[in-house]
């Protein structure tokens, strides 16, 4: 991280030699007019002399909120995951440094592995699902009639607007064991097609079931955004060009790959970073589901990291702490190359 | 969820016992003893404020007790004081405990759960109150076994409020109407609980599988034990005796042949007390306070309810000697103060208020001979029960192996899933083993 | 098989599939206002109904009657929720205006340092560091006096800092895209730089800073962890989120006033979303990340 804003930042300081008047050329805009050059010279010094140090006021606030809620517990974070450190030592003694033992116990112990394995695949799924669904659904509602494809899409929007509490309570009780409608409607459907004895299965026990409810919730908060995007996407393609493919004979299925996904790939790109983001760090949703960290079959990552911290007795910061350092490392690494994409693509400029 | 789960240390067995006799032989102090301390105190001292944490979901009277009754005789003695009552639910309430803790917060006064105090005490979250508690004038009169479990380590960290104990909670208009006494063994329980599905359609029997105190009630009355201390201090799980296997496949057995519903199977009693409430089960185990939460629930058939004591494979089942302590926050500004709180809320006066409010036995031997407790159907089976009870082991990682690693529901429900009771009940018992040796820093 | 008739069956089959896709977005809202409507005996009936056949407001009373935590009510836990959320907002909006006109006016040293952090703490999982966080809030109590744990301040500052990376970003674009020969006109009439700021920029830019605050509003109306971890100390000051995560420890499986609790806490925010929702999809995919 260090690393890569030196080098971005060295690249910016050549820039700014070029343009030493503290302002920024236009973006792809016409020439600056010779008169705002002037203009700009004669301007009292005073003012000048105040303003090289504009930009930095202008970005103090924001800057300092950030170092406090954000950059230093992220340093932090990475200190007290290296060191002995639990409820007990903050009323008595210090946390001590203690060689990695964190990282040792948890890389050599195969429940961690358990619940690594479960967070890739759980959020492995979410993805892939969500992704799927909505750009089917953003291609529907593409092809009906606006007056319908309004409809459908208000109805997206409560999905999408149901804070994350609510749907998590909605779909614990909707599988609720006793009067839960799945259950009823389970039952209630013939055995050869669903199986029998639904009428008092409890989904909130097994990892498999409990987390096809978690995937379930996920997918339906998610999918609205990616068909909604998609939508707007598709809405930019030139009609033209489905014209040219069809005349070559494409069919649906061969004009979205050769039309439709590369003129969308990178807002395909960006939803597929913004999902797995948004997916790894799933946290309520289990919180509501698993009722309790007692469990210890569902935890995922984030889960695991919040258990360790704050609710094991004692808790024990450095040990979720190790946990959270290592989730963290794991979101850079896959968002890397989104990262350095945006950083290249002039997001710099 | 463990709700009075909580326990006094081992040594004793009888704490009903010795809480009849103590109350045979000591007087009991004359009522309104709470001055003790009150005298030393400067009331333009006092705090502007005082918060209790309280465990549970707040009913109405009970709060109303507190908040009000208590906390007004407290304001005649200290009229700028307010106080404040916080409930606590006891899912996940340890979040909440180490969260204020860390962060130099909480109540002035906290309810700690017997078997908790081993833990607390050992996290630095309770205020030493030896000196305190030796100068209260109530304090002889307390149960000296509770008394001494509220100590850790050589030290007092609260004072004895309040013990409980599980009790059979049945439909006594069907078991009328069928011609049936309560069930006190494991035969009776299954022959009654299939006549009344039989004639009423309901589920005759409620056998969650998070039922962690109940367990550990029917181990014991296999002769079974939970675990034993070596001479060196070191642990050793019992739970793998043949003792114990035969309670959990028992429990188990009752949801195979289905006289307890499947949906039961992962979780604790909450589900069953909601469907005692409506009217939808004949039976099933939980502490004597969980009346109260079934009236709000549904009142239609709480007259209906009645309590009996704890079957056995034999007959009656010892039960986990529950209660509660009344602590004094160690980040309280005002600990002084905190105590006398403690002392006016657990005279004897008020202990036996809030005893029959709440539907608990108050920690006071000469109140328990109050003739209600005989003659009152809704307390005579838990003052029965009471004669027998036991303690889990005192350490604080018996809280983390019960609660953090939830071993005992992990057996339960494994072996409601049909796995070897024997398999399962070797492995988890080295897993208590190992957990109950864990280092205290 | 006519062509006309394929036709036909292809817009049938369309149309079917739009409903069942509007259906399951929609459904699991209608079953949490049914349930919150039905009486409890309705609630537990053997065979669910899907129209409450006696439908009460009862669920909803006992919610806002607020005998759920003594001392407090429904309303302290919608002021709290407000504040936060329009405390967060407005003040996220500011910051990042002024953040964002620093980075799309000017070039300075530490800009591109600056953008490359917004970048990198966007990816970070506000889980990861919520102990740390805690942690360092604890320590700046101890330090410096302020209260935050437990207190509603502590939630409001970490809201500003969760929308501002995002906030920034979206109104750099509309800075950029604010001509800069409208300020300089003004700059030649004299105005200072604080009055172009405020006479030419910023009403510019105000649709602009609209459309950015509703990314905060909705996270903060939401936000659930993060509250829970630093307000839970203090039933006063419970957002509603809390309160209902509260309200769920409490009862278990009391769905009637769950669900008459989620329906409220519910429907501020998908008022306010279906009125902004436009905004809200460029708001995510054009002005978060494009700039």
């Amino acid at each position: 991280m260090a690393n890569r804003a030196n080098t971005a930042n060295t690249a910016d300081t050549a820039s700014t030699g070029a343009d030493r008047a503290g302002a920024e050329p236009r973006r792809g805009g016409p020439e600056r007019p010779a008169a705002s050059h002037r203009s700009r010279r004669e301007r009292p010094s005073s003012s000048r002399r105040r303003f090289r140090y504009g930009p930095y006021l202008l970005i103090l606030p924001s800057l300092a909120v950030l170092c406090v809620v954000l950059v230093w517990p992220i340093i932090q974070m990475v200190w007290i995951s290296l060191h002995s450190y639990t409820l007990r030592h903050l009323n008595s003694g210090s946390p001590e440094w203690n060689s990695f033992a964190h990282y040792v116990s948890i890389l050599s112990d195969g429940y961690f592995w358990r619940v690594f394995a479960n967070t890739i695949a759980v959020t492995a799924i979410m993805v892939v699902l969500t992704m799927v669904l909505g750009t089917l659904v953003g291609l529907l509602l593409h092809k009906l009639p606006r007056w319908f494809s309004t409809i459908v899409a208000v109805g997206l929007m409560l999905a999408w607007a149901t804070p994350v509490l609510t749907a998590s309570f909605v779909y614990r009780w909707m599988f609720w064991t006793e009067r839960g409608l799945v259950n009823y409607l389970l039952q209630v459907l013939p055995d050869w097609l669903v199986g029998s004895g639904w009428d008092d299965y409890n989904w909130f026990i097994d990892a498999a079931s409990l987390f096809t409810i978690l995937i379930l919730i996920v997918v339906w908060q998610s999918f609205p955004f990616v068909a909604v995007s998609v939508l707007a996407g598709l809405k930019s393609i030139p009609h033209e060009m489905y014209e040219a493919a069809r005349v070559d004979g494409a069919g649906p299925w061969r004009s979205f790959w050769s039309v439709t996904f590369p003129m969308l790939r990178p807002l395909f790109a960006l939803i597929l970073i913004l999902q797995i983001i948004w997916d790894f760090r799933v946290f309520t949703q289990l919180f509501v589901l698993a009722n309790g960290f007692q469990n210890r079959d569902v935890f995922l990552l984030s889960y695991y990291s919040y258990q360790q911290g704050f609710a094991a007795t004692p808790a024990n910061y450095g040990m979720g702490s190790a946990i959270a350092v290592i989730m963290t490392v794991l979101v850079l690494v896959i968002t890397a190359y989104h990262i350095r994409m945006m950083i290249r693509q002039g997001e710099l400029r | 969820m463990e709700r009075v789960e909580r326990l006094m240390p081992a040594k004793i067995a009888a704490v009903a016992a010795a809480l009849l006799f103590a109350a045979a032989c000591g007087g009991g102090a004359p009522e309104g003893g709470n001055a003790a301390a009150g005298g030393e105190l400067d009331p333009a001292d006092a705090p502007e404020n005082l918060t209790i944490w309280v465990m549970g979901s707040a009913q109405e009277p009970l709060n109303d007790f507190l908040q009000n009754e208590v906390g007004g005789q407290f304001q005649e003695t200290y009229p700028d004081t307010e106080i404040t009552v916080e409930w606590i639910p006891w899912d996940g309430y340890a979040d909440q405990f180490q969260t204020a803790l860390a962060a130099g917060e909480g109540p002035d006064i906290v309810e700690i759960g017997n078997d908790q105090n081993a833990l607390w005490a050992s996290s630095g979250a309770l205020t030493d109150i030896t000196e305190l508690v030796g100068a209260w004038d109530e304090t002889p009169n307390l149960n000296p076994e509770m008394l001494e479990y509220a100590a850790y380590d050589g030290v007092q960290y609260g004072v004895p409020w309040y013990g409980g104990v599980r009790t059979l909670w049945y439909r006594a208009d069907w078991l009328r109407e069928l011609g049936y006494e309560p069930p006190e063994t494991w035969a009776d329980v299954e022959e009654v609980a299939e006549a009344i599905e039989a004639e009423y359609d309901v589920p005759g029997f409620g056998a969650p599988s998070r039922f962690q105190n109940g367990l550990w009630s029917l181990i014991w009355s296999t002769g079974g034990e939970l675990a034993v201390q070596n001479e060196d201090g070191s642990w050793e799980g019992q739970i793998d005796s043949p003792e114990a296997v035969e309670a959990f496949e028992w429990w188990a057995s009752l949801t195979e042949s289905e006289i307890s519903p499947q949906s039961y199977v992962g979780e604790n009693e909450l589900i069953p007390l909601a469907d005692m409430a409506n009217g939808q089960l004949g039976m099933y185990i939980d502490g004597s306070w969980a009346i109260g939460q079934m009236e709000e629930q549904n009142d239609e058939f709480i007259e209906d309810l009645a309590p009996g004591v704890i079957p056995g494979r034999d007959g009656m089942a010892p039960a986990m000697a529950g209660g509660s302590n009344l602590s004094v926050w160690a980040n309280s500004a005002s600990p002084e103060f905190a105590f006398e709180f403690i002392t006016l809320l657990n005279n004897q006066e008020n202990a036996a208020r809030w005893s029959e409010l709440a539907g608990f036995f108050p920690a006071y031997p000469a109140l328990l001979e109050d003739e209600r407790y005989q003659t009152d159907p809704m307390l005579a089976a838990g003052a029965r029960q009471m004669t027998d009870v036991r303690f889990p082991p005192n350490t604080p990682n018996w809280a983390y192996a019960t609660q953090d690693l939830d071993l005992f529901h992990v057996a339960s429900l494994r072996i409601a899933e049909g796995e070897d009771a024997a398999t399962v009940l070797g492995e988890v018992n080295a897993e208590l083993t190992e957990a109950l040796n864990r280092p205290i820093e | 098989m006519t062509p006309r008739l394929m036709r036909r069956l292809r817009s049938v089959g369309l149309y079917a599939a739009g409903a069942a896709v509007f259906v399951f977005a929609v459904f699991p809202v209608y079953w949490m206002v049914a349930t919150a409507l039905k009486p409890q005996s309705e609630i537990f009936a053997p065979t669910p109904t899907l129209v409450p056949q006696a439908p009460t407001l009862e669920h909803f009373e006992r919610v806002l009657s607020g005998v759920l935590i003594p001392g407090t009510s429904f309303w302290s836990f919608l002021t709290n929720s407000l504040i936060v959320t329009l405390g967060s907002v407005a003040v996220a909006s500011v910051f990042a205006l002024l953040a964002a006109v620093a980075v799309a006016r000017f070039r300075f040293r530490l800009r591109t340092a600056f953008v490359v952090l917004l970048l990198i703490i966007q990816m970070v999982p506000m889980e990861a560091i919520i102990i740390s966080l805690f942690l360092n809030f604890r320590q700046l109590e101890l330090s410096t006096g302020l209260e935050l744990i437990g207190n509603l301040s502590s939630v409001l500052i970490v809201y500003i800092a969760v929308s501002l990376p995002i906030t920034i970003m979206f109104l750099r674009g509309f800075v950029a895209a604010v001509p800069r020969e409208l300020e300089e006109a003004a700059a030649i009439d004299g105005a200072g730089h604080w009055t172009v700021f405020w006479r030419v920029l910023f009403p510019l830019v105000a649709p602009g800073m609209v459309a950015a605050s509703i990314f905060a509003f909705i996270t903060a109306w939401n936000e659930f962890i993060v509250a829970f971890v630093f307000l839970q100390t203090n039933s006063e000051s419970y957002t509603l989120p809390v309160s209902l995560s509260y309200y769920f420890g409490r009862t278990g499986t009391e769905w009637g006033p769950i669900m008459a609790a989620s329906t409220l806490l519910t429907i501020p925010v998908m008022a306010f979303f279906l009125f902004v929702q436009r905004r809200m999809v460029s708001g995510l995919t054009m002005g978060a990340v494009k700039g």
